[in-house]
């Protein structure tokens, strides 16, 4: 019979440690959800919402920092970059579009289209044509006409040599937020050049570079009970679904924390391998200084 | 009924029962809540975390199989074959690819295949790397938009051939490496831990060395980890037994305990950034902590080779899809006709098929 070579405790304690937290955190996240079921308004996420906008693609975070403060009553926002916001109107297109059987111009609030039926007053529109589109609302519809008179005058000329048509899409909603404020505003256009997007409606209040002035594409968040953006929003809401569901991810994530640093006190009291205990407590350290988000991005 | 105690069996047990329980409890309460507009119906919630549940287990038992980590197969399926955005796959794929190695870690410690030391020094690197690639993500989708999904599509699914290429041609490890040498600074750090190998009936002691080394190509690997969401144990197995020398065995011990340690400190900054959804990500955890059980206890007799060719294919036809989607979002082609992506996927089941039975060319037989 071989006599198997004993296992150091450290190495015993930091398995156990991790295993049996693993299992655990395991246990609340099958609870978690049946407890979110049971009443789904409760959650901090609304499930019905929350899963229709993943697989919508909807994003967990979208943040561009503006480049020049905001005035109450402002409709053009000056930002950094207009990346993030490139493709917002593709994303919430809901069919292809319809084209234009005369040219208009700057200023022109009735557009005569080839095919009318699809429309429906109070209606969000996408008039685009060649580098150039704009958001509008649906005013009146002329069925024998064919005509739809849109809210306001146009901001933009839109030819029908470079193909300019008439598309339905959703309201491109963005968040304007900082420090102190924060509201939600429906884009009218965006001028990637000049890095500005327009409102529909100027904004109600004002927002300062230096208390972090924000624009965001709609998150999933935006939803959010009291207005929590993710991350440790378990703490205020431990008894709901989600929250439950969160505090075990949560745990499970800081396992390695616990692990290391009672694996760190055995090396350090028992088996006297400083060196090694310094080592375990520095990735404890990480963890703790990644989980508290001392290190984070604005 | 004394069996029916004991570690693994009783929590296995609990889990399986509370599971079971769970999912019919959600399945009946979801018949009697109505459907808001614009809001998916609670059976179809409930259909869809089951779905993730079993599509987790199913994952984790092939990676407990290929020796893998289970984000190296979520992320990109989850990227390839959804609209789901990026940062949320990738930071639930950090999960996946996480509690794959945490699960592992009990048992491979106590039987002493892991060893503690090696896996402090390179998870010291491996965190570091980790948690800069976690970063250059959110930078990335914060700056890049659309463009910066569309790169990160076209990126992985480079990654995911070379990965697939790996484990068609089998790299170069080797089960028991000779070392000639060991640097000073290495032996001052006395990492070697004999371990009984159940397989040989004896103790095995065995060298370590380039540990300096061996930190360095850890750390490209965090990077890697941390940015794309999909775990290393691909890569870390290959770099401790090539670069340091360690057995093969114990290099895939430790990878997962790795992972699961370094991945502790890389998953934050999606937690914080809300890129974590409880509800999306909680099934997959459950998936990959059963699976992960259920795999190395009861799946160990099944022949690793058959998994393989599954993987592999699986991985070609995943980088396929995630390249075409790149280019797509970059308009650079239109969208993949369905025909398109019908004809690539039965002509790599008929490569695997092929492969199954011996059938293929050489490189892939050699290393099965």
């Amino acid at each position: 019979m071989i006599e198997r070579p004993a296992v150091p405790l450290s190495q015993r304690v930091f398995g156990e440690v991790v295993y049996w937290i693993t299992i655990l955190c395991a246990i609340l996240c099958i609870v978690g959800p049946v407890v979110a079921f049971v009443d789904m308004d409760e959650n901090v996420l609304n499930p019905h919402f929350l899963m229709q906008d993943i697989f919508d693609g909807m994003a967990a975070e979208s943040v561009i920092e503006i480049d020049a403060d905001i005035t109450a009553g402002e409709t053009v926002l000056h930002l950094k970059d207009t990346g993030d916001f490139e493709t917002v109107m593709d994303n919430l297109r809901d069919e292809s579009g319809i084209a234009l059987i005369q040219s208009v111009s700057a200023g022109d609030t009735v557009l005569s289209i080839e095919r009318i039926k699809d429309f429906e007053v109070a209606q969000t529109i996408l008039i685009e044509a060649k580098d150039v589109e704009e958001v509008a609302i649906i005013a009146a519809i002329d069925q024998s006409a064919k005509t739809i008179t849109i809210a306001a005058g146009l901001m933009n000329s839109y030819a029908i040599e470079a193909q300019a048509e008439v598309t339905t899409i959703d309201e491109p909603v963005i968040v304007i937020k900082d420090d102190h404020n924060q509201e939600t505003g429906i884009v009218r256009a965006i001028d990637k050049e000049a890095g500005t997007v327009t409102l529909m409606i100027g904004v109600d209040q004002s927002y300062s570079k230096d208390a972090h002035g924000e624009v965001g594409e709609e998150t999933i968040w935006q939803d959010a009970k009291d207005g929590v953006a993710g991350g440790h929003f378990w703490k205020d809401n431990f008894t709901t679904g989600d929250g439950l569901t969160q505090f075990g991810l949560c745990l499970g994530c800081a396992c390695g924390f616990f692990a290391t640093i009672a694996a760190g006190l055995i090396f350090l009291f028992k088996e006297k391998s400083y060196g090694w205990a310094i080592g375990s407590f520095w990735i404890a350290f990480m963890i703790a200084v990644s989980a508290i988000g001392l290190i984070a991005l604005h | 009924m004394g069996k029916f105690l004991k570690s693994p069996v009783l929590e296995i047990s609990l889990m399986l029962i509370l599971i079971i329980v769970g999912y019919i409890a959600m399945g009946l309460i979801s018949g009697g809540i109505d459907t808001p507009d614009d809001g998916m119906s609670a059976k179809a919630i409930t259909m869809v975390l089951i779905g993730f549940f079993l599509l987790s287990f199913v994952i984790a038992l092939i990676a407990v199989i290929a020796g893998i980590g289970g984000g190296v197969i979520f992320t990109p399926i989850m990227l390839a074959f959804t609209d789901i955005n990026s940062l949320i796959v990738r930071a639930t794929g950090l999960i996946v690819a996480m509690f794959s190695g945490l699960v592992s870690t009990g048992p491979f410690m106590r039987r002493g295949l892991a060893n503690l030391k090696l896996c402090i020094l390179l998870a010291t690197s491996y965190g570091i790397g980790a948690f800069l690639g976690a970063t250059g993500a959110i930078i990335m989708a914060d700056s890049m938009g659309e463009s910066g999904e569309a790169i990160i599509r076209l990126a992985l699914g480079g990654i995911v051939i070379c990965i697939a290429g790996y484990f068609v041609w089998g790299g170069t490890k080797m089960e028991w490496p000779e070392i000639k040498k060991v640097d000073n600074f290495t032996k001052k750090l006395g990492i070697p831990m004999p371990y009984y190998e159940a397989s040989m009936g004896k103790v095995v002691n065995y060298e370590v060395t380039r540990a300096a080394a061996g930190m360095g190509a850890i750390l490209f690997v965090g990077i890697l980890s941390g940015f794309f969401g999909m775990g290393g144990g691909w890569a870390a197995v290959p770099a401790m037994n090539m670069v340091m020398g360690v057995p093969l065995k114990v290099a895939a011990a430790c990878s997962g305990v790795l992972l699961g340690m370094g991945d502790c400190i890389a998953v934050w900054p999606y937690l914080l950034k809300g890129a974590i959804i409880p509800l999306f990500a909680a099934p997959w955890l459950v998936g990959q902590v059963l699976g992960g059980i259920t795999g190395a206890h009861l799946l160990i007799k099944i022949k690793a080779g058959f998994v393989r060719f599954i993987l592999i294919g699986l991985l070609f036809f995943t980088s396929f899809a995630l390249i075409t989607k790149g280019l797509f979002k970059l308009e650079v082609i239109g969208e993949v006709p369905i025909a398109v992506n019908g004809g690539v996927f039965l002509v790599i089941i008929v490569l695997v098929v092929l492969a199954i039975m011996g059938k293929f060319p050489n490189p892939m037989r050699r290393s099965s």
